[in-house]
C-alpha cells in the first residue's frame, strides 16, 4: 500500500512532513504539480504483495491468489491452483472405466450429473454402446436439474461473496429440495454415480417425477424473489456492472466457455450448437449477454444474470423432455467386463461452468491408456490473471465470485 | 424459618435454607468453562473439497448447525476452536492445513469429515497426490466417514464432540499421545 | 443450430469435413509441415512437424477457411518404447471455431458429430521440446503448465515453464507411464498402490 496513504492529503501537511532540508526556510510549493513532486521526494511508494488463500472464504475452496497491489488497486495477479489435485487422470489409467465414473463426479462435485453425462458419453462413443432413447431422456433431464442446482449455489454464493448473506439462505431452500429429488433416485446428495456407462441407474418412479413436477414450480415461483434480492438490487448491480470486464477477444483467446463466454456476446451453447444426446430435440434459447441493462457485455453483473436465465431455460428443457419421455429400458445390455476398443475419443459438452471435455485413449484393455478431462474453470480462472489487473481489490472478489469456479475441477 | 440448630451439630446452611438451594449452583470453574466452550464451537469456515458443499449444506437453511451451538463459522482460524476438516488434503495442501491449526487458539478441536480426510478415501490407492488421512499432519478428535457424509452424520460428530468435550475436559490431547510426528 | 432435415451431399468418403478443411489450408500453406493424417472415424487427426509449428498454428487461426480462434485443450501422451526405443511423447491440441458458428457449412457433420479439430505433434521422450503455441492462444499458457507438469513436455520459446499442480520439488512427472510413486514427500509417507 502506497505509503502516502498515510498523510492526509493537504498541502501544509505534506510540506511539514517531507521538507527536510536543514536550516533553509522551506519553499512554499505554488502548484499542485510541484506539491506532489515534494511528496515524491520523500514518501516512497511501494507495492505491497497480498497473499489470499488458499484458506479464504472469497476463494471458492482452495485458490490461493498473491497480488501486487497499489493502493487499493491490483496492479498483477498470479493464481496458484493444484491445491486440491486429486489425480483423476492417473485414476482413469489405473481403474477400469466402470470404476472411474465416479471420480468424475468428484471433479466438478457441484455438478457431478453433468459430469458423468460428458464422461459416460465418451466411454460410449468409445465403445460403440448404444444408450436407450428413455435413458437419453433420463439423463437430460437428470443433467437439467444438476444444472438448476448448480447455477442457484452460484447465484447464492455469488451473493454471500458480495456481503449478501440472505440469498444464499434462501436459494438453498430450493437446493435442498432439488437434493433430497437427486437422492431419492440416486441415494446421494451431492456425488450420485446414476448415469453409467450404458444408460441411467434406475427408472423414475410416478411419485419421483411428481415431485420433480412441483420442485419445478416451486423454482419458477422463487425465481422473483432470488431476483428482487440480487439482481434488482441496485447495490448489487452497483458492485457488478462495469465491473471485471472478459471481452468477446480475451474470452476466446483464453478459452473461457460457459455463461463467460455467453455473457461476452457469443452466441455459443454446445447443447444447441453441437447437439449431443437428444438436446437437438428441445426448444430452447441461449442467453446471451446484452449491455444497457445494468451493465455491459462481458460484466460480472452479465455473467450472474446468465445463471438467472439459464435456470428459466432449463425448467423449460425438463417440461419438455418430460412431455417427450417414450418407454423403454434404461439401461443397455452391457457386459461384466467393459473393454473398448483400440482407440480415442473426444468428447465435450456443456456443462453449468462451461464445457467439458473428456479425451480417451484406448488400446483395447479395460482401463484406459490416458485420459484427460479438460475442466472449464481451468481456463474459467486462468483469464483473471489478464482481467484483473487494474481492478480494486473489492472488485476482484466480485470476478472471482462471477467466474463460479469449483476447484475440483480446475485442479482434477 | 428452620429451628435454632442444636447444640454440637454440624451448621449446613445448603440443608437448611431452600432459598439457597434454589438459587445457587456449586460446581466446578472448569466444568462451568468446558460447558460454555461445549454450546459455544466456533468453527473455521474451511472448505477443501467435496465435503464442504455438505458442510455448506449443513450450515444452511434446512439442517440449521446454529441449533447445536455450533454456527457461527469463522473466516479466520485465529477466532476459531473447532477445524472442520472437510475434503481431501493433499501434499501441497498440508502444510497449509498444518499452519492453520497452528494458529487456531487453545483449547482447540477437529473433525476430519469424510472419507479421503479419514484415511485417502477414494483416492487412496491410486491418487498419488492425497495425504492418506489427515491425522497425518493435525490431530483429530472426531473421524467421521462418509463420501460426502451426510448433514445428519456432521451434526451428529459434532454432538459426539460436545459431549467429549465435557468428559474429557477442554484440552485437546498433547500431541505426543496422538501420535503425530511420531513417524 | 438443429440439424437440417435434408442433407443431399454427404460426403461420399465419410471424412471429417472439418478436419478436411485444415488439412487443405496446411497442405497449401505448411506443406511440408504435414507429417500424417487420419480423416475418418471419431477422433481424426493431423500430424505435423513440431518445427514451426506456432507459425502454422498461427496460420490455422487466422485463414478464412479454419478460423481456429480457441484452442479447447492441450494433452500429452507418453508412448515408452521398447529396448533401444527411447518412445514417443504425443502432445495433442484440440482446436475449435467460434467465428464458424454462422456457417453452415462448417457444421456438415461426419461421423465425429462435432467441429474440432486434432492437431498432433510427436517428439521424441528423451528430448520433449515442443514450441510454445502461447502467443497464438494466450489460454494455451495453463494447458502448457499442466502438461509440463503432468507429462514432463517442455514447451521452448516462453516464460514461466513452471509446475501448476504438483508443488515445485515433486519429483518427476507422475503421468509419464514409468513415474513410480515416491515413498514419501516431506515427511509424510505414500503408501504405493501395489501395497494397499
Ligand atoms: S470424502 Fe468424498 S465427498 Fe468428501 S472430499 Fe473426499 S471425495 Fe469428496
Amino acid at each position: 500500500m502506497s505509503d502516502a496513504g498515510h498523510t492526509p492529503g493537504g498541502g501544509d501537511v505534506a510540506e511539514r512532513d517531507v521538507y527536510t532540508g536543514a536550516g533553509e526556510p522551506a519553499p512554499s510549493p505554488s502548484s499542485v504539480h510541484e506539491r506532489q513532486e515534494l511528496v515524491g521526494r520523500d514518501l516512497r511508494t511501494e507495492e505491497l504483495v497480498l497473499n489470499i488463500g488458499p484458506q479464504h472464504p472469497a476463494t471458492h475452496g482452495v485458490l490461493r491468489v498473491v497480488i501486487k497491489t497499489d493502493g487499493e488497486f491490483v496492479r498483477e495477479l498470479e493464481p496458484h491452483v493444484g491445491n486440491l489435485h486429486r489425480c483423476a487422470e492417473k485414476i482413469g489409467e489405473s481403474v477400469p472405466y466402470y470404476q472411474w465414473l465416479p471420480y468424475v463426479d468428484r471433479m466438478d462435485y457441484l455438478a457431478a450429473m453433468c459430469n458423468e453425462h460428458v464422461a459416460a458419453m465418451a466411454i460410449e462413443k468409445l465403445g460403440g454402446v448404444e444408450v436407450p432413447e428413455r435413458a437419453e431422456y433420463c439423463r437430460v433431464i437428470i443433467a437439467e436439474v444438476q444444472r438448476i442446482l448448480s447455477h442457484l449455489m452460484a447465484i447464492g454464493v455469488y451473493g454471500l461473496d458480495l456481503g449478501a448473506f440472505t440469498p444464499f439462505l434462501h436459494q438453498f431452500r430450493e437446493r435442498e429440495r432439488g437434493m433430497d429429488l437427486l437422492d431419492h433416485i440416486s441415494g446421494g446428495r451431492l456425488l450420485y454415480h446414476y448415469i453409467q456407462i450404458g444408460g441411467v441407474k434406475r427408472d423414475f418412479s410416478r411419485e419421483w417425477l411428481d415431485e420433480l413436477d412441483a420442485w419445478l414450480a416451486s423454482v419458477e415461483r422463487r425465481l422473483p424473489e432470488y431476483n428482487t434480492l440480487l439482481l434488482n438490487n441496485r447495490v448489487f448491480q452497483q458492485r457488478t456492472a462495469h465491473i471485471g470486464l472478459i471481452n468477446e477477444e480475451t474470452a476466446k483467446r483464453w478459452g473461457v466457455t460457459g455463461p463467460g463466454l455467453r455473457a461476452a456476446g457469443v452466441d455459443w451453447d454446445l447443447r444447441r450448437d453441437v447437439p449431443y444426446s437428444v438436446y437437438d430435440r428441445f426448444e430452447f434459447e441461449v442467453p446471451c449477454g446484452e449491455s444497457g441493462i445494468a451493465g455491459e457485455l462481458g460484466d460480472c453483473f452479465n455473467r450472474h444474470w446468465i445463471r438467472v436465465r439459464e435456470v428459466e431455460e432449463s425448467l423449460k428443457i425438463i417440461r419438455q423432455a418430460l412431455a417427450q419421455m417414450p418407454e423403454g429400458p434404461t439401461m443397455a445390455k452391457m457386459p461384466k467386463s467393459f473393454k473398448a476398443p483400440k482407440g480415442e475419443i473426444y468428447v465435450r459438452g456443456e456443462n453449468p461452468r462451461g464445457e467439458l471435455g473428456v479425451y480417451i485413449v484406448s488400446d483395447g484393455k479395460p482401463t484406459a491408456y490416458r485420459i484427460r478431462c479438460r475442466g472449464p474453470s481451468f481456463s474459467n480462472i486462468a483469464v483473471i490473471t489478464e482481467v484483473a489487473r487494474g481492478t480494486m481489490i473489492a472488485d476482484l472478489v466480485a470476478l472471482i465470485g462471477s467466474q463460479d469456479i469449483v476447484l475440483g475441477e480446475v485442479d482434477r | 424459618m428452620p429451628d435454632a440448630p442444636q447444640p454440637g451439630a454440624a451448621v449446613n446452611p445448603w440443608d437448611d435454607d431452600p432459598e439457597l438451594r434454589q438459587n445457587v449452583i456449586l460446581t466446578k470453574i472448569d466444568w462451568v468453562k468446558d460447558w460454555g466452550r461445549r454450546h459455544a464451537l466456533w468453527p473455521m469456515a474451511f472448505g477443501l473439497a467435496c465435503c464442504a458443499m455438505e458442510m455448506m449444506a449443513t450450515a444452511a437453511t434446512k439442517y440449521d448447525l446454529d441449533r447445536f451451538g455450533a454456527g457461527v463459522f469463522r473466516a479466520s482460524p485465529r477466532q476459531s476452536d473447532l477445524m472442520i476438516v472437510a475434503g481431501t488434503v493433499t501434499h501441497k495442501m498440508a502444510p497449509r492445513v498444518r499452519r492453520l491449526w497452528d494458529q487456531m487458539p487453545d483449547p482447540k478441536y477437529s473433525i476430519a469429515m469424510g472419507a479421503c480426510t479419514v484415511g485417502g478415501g477414494p483416492y487412496v490407492k491410486y491418487g498419488y497426490h492425497v495425504v492418506q488421512g489427515v491425522d497425518q499432519v493435525i490431530p483429530v478428535d472426531i473421524y467421521l466417514p462418509g463420501c460426502p457424509p451426510r448433514p445428519e452424520a456432521l451434526i451428529d460428530a459434532i454432538r459426539k464432540l460436545q459431549f467429549r468435550i465435557l468428559e474429557r475436559g477442554g484440552n485437546t490431547l498433547p500431541e505426543d499421545e496422538t501420535g503425530v510426528g511420531a513417524a | 443450430m438443429a440439424d437440417a432435415p435434408e442433407e443431399p451431399e454427404t460426403p461420399a468418403s465419410n471424412a471429417d469435413p472439418v478436419t478436411e478443411r485444415a488439412l487443405g489450408v496446411l497442405e497449401t500453406e505448411h506443406a511440408d509441415s504435414v507429417v500424417a493424417s487420419e480423416m475418418t472415424g471419431a477422433h481424426p487427426w493431423i500430424q505435423v512437424k513440431a518445427e514451426g509449428l506456432a507459425d502454422l498454428m498461427r496460420t490455422l487461426r487466422d485463414h478464412d477457411d479454419t478460423q481456429l480462434d480457441c484452442c479447447h485443450l492441450i494433452t500429452g501422451v507418453d508412448y515408452p518404447g521398447k529396448g533401444k526405443d527411447v518412445g514417443e511423447i504425443e502432445v495433442l491440441y484440440h482446436l475449435c471455431s467460434y467465428a464458424k458458428r454462422e456457417d453452415a457449412a462448417y457444421f456438415k457433420r461426419a461421423e465425429k458429430n462435432d467441429p474440432w479439430v486434432a492437431i498432433k505433434v510427436r517428439v521424441p521422450r528423451d528430448a520433449p521440446n515442443v514450441p510454445t503455441v502461447m502467443e497464438v492462444w494466450t489460454g494455451a499458457d495453463w494447458h502448457e503448465r499442466e502438461t509440463y507438469d503432468l507429462v514432463g513436455v517442455r514447451f521452448t520459446g516462453r516464460p514461466d515453464l513452471r509446475r501448476i499442480l504438483l508443488p515445485e520439488d515433486w519429483p518427476g512427472h507422475p503421468l509419464r507411464k514409468d513415474w513410480e510413486t515416491p515413498a514419501s514427500y516431506h515427511g509424510i509417507p505414500i503408501i504405493a498402490p501395489e501395497d494397499l
